[in-house]
């Protein structure tokens, strides 16, 4: 085809003009998603992470079924089953509430194992000099632990942040008005390829400077290390 | 000075009528191994302690044992008057007045000299950030420290480490410092700085339980010797009468083959 | 507690949807293994070309792979299977499922190896050329064993990251085991079989997400308090 039907096709500048609105719309959600699911995935990841640090055995075991179960199920299926199958048992969550919470749990789980193996890498002498200096197990853990913990596991901290949030598309699957979901749409109204054109970039926009920047802190990490 | 010197606190006090750390009767297995059986020990306020003895004999279990890093299976550890084995008692209450000072320094490596000393002035002693800050850099100048204060670890030698590390401990004006093999991870031209700290400590009256391989300095620094070996004290006594007269056979053979 | 039961764990339901949910299970696997195939051998190709010496191949690569990073898979696949059409290109549910998470998955399994092949000290390939062997000889014996077995736990979490990511394709309708599983949540307004296809991944995945933990554990430092 001719490279003006491919331009009329993913990059026709009415429909630009037309839907670039509702791309930003679902942009702004997309972020809002990201911001909440973050916040409470990432808390509660490095809470389970510090008691878990704690080493009762107990409960050790229920955080570890807790990640791998999380880590191991498509996140496609709880969504499917909290929106499509809560209703039918008397409780109805909104599609947001849906993605928000199988999302922040997703991200709990790996949050957890990447602030666990930051803590693990600690050598022992480091707990043993603060809690003889008198100071308690959370004070420890606070002041001396995590600070050395979270710098190392930060790398991969940055990388499942940019994942989840670029698994908030699966709300397309159940209406969240998010990027994806405004640009299909708009597609299936207009019946042009453009708006999906937007989307990609839309979505462009916001991870390509992340991974850019992931990519460069590593080799200056690397540089540094050689 | 604004922060009391507890060297001098120490020395002005009068001779307290009870030992500052008793262990009685202490036995600690890992498993099935046995590591100390019926271990008693007491140390009186002012007195520098040095314990030698051969590798995996015990030493530093039974030191970490004096602050609870380890838990005893039998015996009493005693200090200050309180039993630290009762579970009635809140080991990071009396923790904070038991210095420690490990084998590989054990700095923390995201704070600077200076963090590491006021860490635990401001968390646990709960001084504010000036008030800390004076104590820490009084605490690194009397090991020779203060115009490191603001070097990270990784940037110092091992002895000018360990001097941080040593600073860390006594910052918090405890009543005995526990000292396990301090200069055993340093090069032979390192340790004499870290030696002569400890001396200077012991001149300022400083309560000291030191395990060391460091013959010489427990000779000429140490009021007491105690020689361990399998997890049993075998003899103490002053240092001249340890080395140039030991009773047990053991105790002769571990010093002439140090003295190698 | 009834309805919840009644909603997600009626046995019966799951009986009747059983040989449905085989069928999706049976594509679920065909495609995991084509993409995971596709994927391992594109992106040792996709490595090998961002550590080349040439600009020209190096920088393009990079480039591209930081592209298909960027993008979440979801929109990759429904801009292949619903943009592509525009241009005259219109593939089934399933190709277009396998081409867009190959590409994605290029650029994963790329990195990993990427990682491996630069955590090999350079000494090693030097030594086996010197011995006498061919550029090719000493990446196949020398330098590759050596970069995977530094980087089996990365290249074993990304497989499990595919796998999961195939339940995408219901999205496509191509007929997998969640679009299976969903089909029978919506004749018959129970969702059991979506819990038993839950379940199915989670029998899959479990002991690869458990062997991966393995991989990372080494003697725990964290002392007992
Ligand atoms: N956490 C532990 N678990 C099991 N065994 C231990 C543990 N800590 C120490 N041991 C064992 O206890 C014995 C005494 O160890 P300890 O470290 O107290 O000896 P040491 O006298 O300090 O020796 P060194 O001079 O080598 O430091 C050794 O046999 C050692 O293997
Ligand atoms: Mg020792």
């Amino acid at each position: 085809m001719s490279i003006d039907r491919f331009f009329t096709t993913f990059f026709d500048p009415a429909m630009i003009a037309r839907y670039w609105p509702m791309i930003i719309e679902g942009m702004a959600l997309t972020a809002l998603l990201a911001v909440a699911i973050i916040v409470c995935g990432g808390v509660l990841g490095l809470l389970l992470a510090c008691l878990r640090s704690r080493r009762w055995p107990a409960i050790n075991f229920f955080i570890v079924l807790f990640a791998d179960f999380w880590r191991a199920l498509p996140p496609l299926v709880p969504i499917l089953l909290l929106y499509f199958g809560l209703p039918n048992a008397g409780l109805e969550l909104s599609a947001f509430t849906v993605l928000w919470l199988t999302l922040s749990l997703v991200l709990a789980a790996f949050v957890e194992e990447a602030c666990w193996a930051g803590i693990r890498a600690i050598r022992p002498g480091q707990w043993e000099a603060a809690r003889s200096s008198g100071m308690g197990f959370v004070q420890t853990l606070c002041w001396v632990i995590l600070p050395q913990a979270l710098r190392i596991a930060l790398p991969s901290l940055t990388n499942r942040a940019i994942a989840i949030t670029k698994m908030t598309a699966l709300g397309t699957v159940i209406g969240v008005p998010e990027i994806l979901n405004q640009a299909s749409s708009a597609q299936s109204f207009s019946g042009s390829a453009t708006p999906l054109t937007l989307g990609a970039l839309a979505y462009l926009a916001i991870f390509l400077p992340l991974v850019v920047l992931s990519r460069w802190a590593e080799s200056r990490l690397a540089w540094k290390r050689g | 000075m604004s922060a009391a010197n507890p060297a001098q606190r120490a020395a002005a006090s009068p001779q307290a009528p009870y030992p500052i750390l008793e262990l009685i009767k202490l036995h600690k297995r890992f498993g099935d191994h046995v590591v100390l059986e019926a271990v008693d020990l007491r140390i009186e306020p002012g007195e520098l302690v040095c314990v030698i003895g051969p590798s995996g004999s015990g030493k530093s279990t039974m030191l970490r044992l004096c602050n609870q890093l380890e838990r005893a299976c039998g015996g009493q550890v005693i200090f200050d008057g309180q039993d630290l084995t009762s579970s009635l008692v809140s080991i990071d209450r009396v923790r904070r007045q038991i210095g420690m000072v490990f084998q590989q320094f054990n700095l923390y490596p995201h704070l600077r000299a200076l963090g590491n000393v006021t860490l635990a002035l401001k968390r646990v002693a709960g001084l504010p950030r000036r008030e800390a800050q004076a104590v820490a850099l009084d605490a690194l100048e009397r090991v020779g420290m203060r115009e490191h204060a603001n070097a990270w670890p990784s940037t110092l030698s091992g002895g000018q480490q360990q001097r941080v590390a040593i600073a860390r401990a006594i910052a918090m004006s405890p009543k005995i410092v526990l000292f396990d093999e301090p200069t055993s991870a340093l090069d032979p031209t390192l340790v004499g700085s870290v030696l002569a700290v400890m001396r200077r400590l012991r001149e300022e009256g400083m309560t000291m339980l030191v395990v060391t391989h460091e013959m010489q300095f427990a000779r000429a620094v140490a009021d007491r010797v105690v020689f361990m070996a399998d997890g049993k004290v075998i003899e103490q006594g002053p240092p001249e009468q340890l080395f140039t007269s030991p009773r047990d056979p053991r105790t002769a053979a571990f010093i002439s083959g140090e003295s190698n | 507690m009834e309805a919840l039961r009644a909603q997600f764990f009626d046995l019966e339901i799951i009986v009747q949807a059983w040989p449905l949910l085989l069928q999706g299970l049976w594509i679920t696997l065909t495609l995991s293994v084509v993409v995971v195939t596709l994927g391992l051998s594109l992106g040792l190709l996709v490595a090998l070309a961002s550590l080349s010496e040439r600009r020209w191949l190096r920088w393009p690569t990079l480039a591209l792979v930081d592209l298909f990073r960027a993008l979440p898979p979801l929109v990759l696949l429904i801009f292949v299977y619903a943009g592509l059409p525009f241009a005259g290109l219109q593939l089934s549910p399933f190709l277009a499922v396998v081409l867009a998470f190959a590409l994605n998955n290029a650029a994963y399994y790329g990195e990993v190896y990427r990682a491996g092949l630069l955590a090999v000290p350079p000494g090693q390939s030097e030594s086996a050329r010197a011995s006498g062997m061919s550029a090719l000889q000493t990446l196949l014996w020398v330098v590759l064993p050596q970069a995977v077995r530094k980087v089996t736990p990365d290249l074993l979490s990304n497989t499990v990251e595919v796998i999961k990511l195939t339940s995408l394709a219901s999205v496509v309708s191509l007929a997998d085991l969640l679009y299976r599983a969903e089909m029978a949540r919506s004749l018959t307004y129970n969702s059991s079989p979506i819990v038993a296809a839950g379940v199915i991944y989670l029998l899959m995945l479990w002991p690869l997400v458990r062997l991966i933990s393995l991989f990372e554990r080494g003697d725990s430092q964290v002392p007992r308090h």
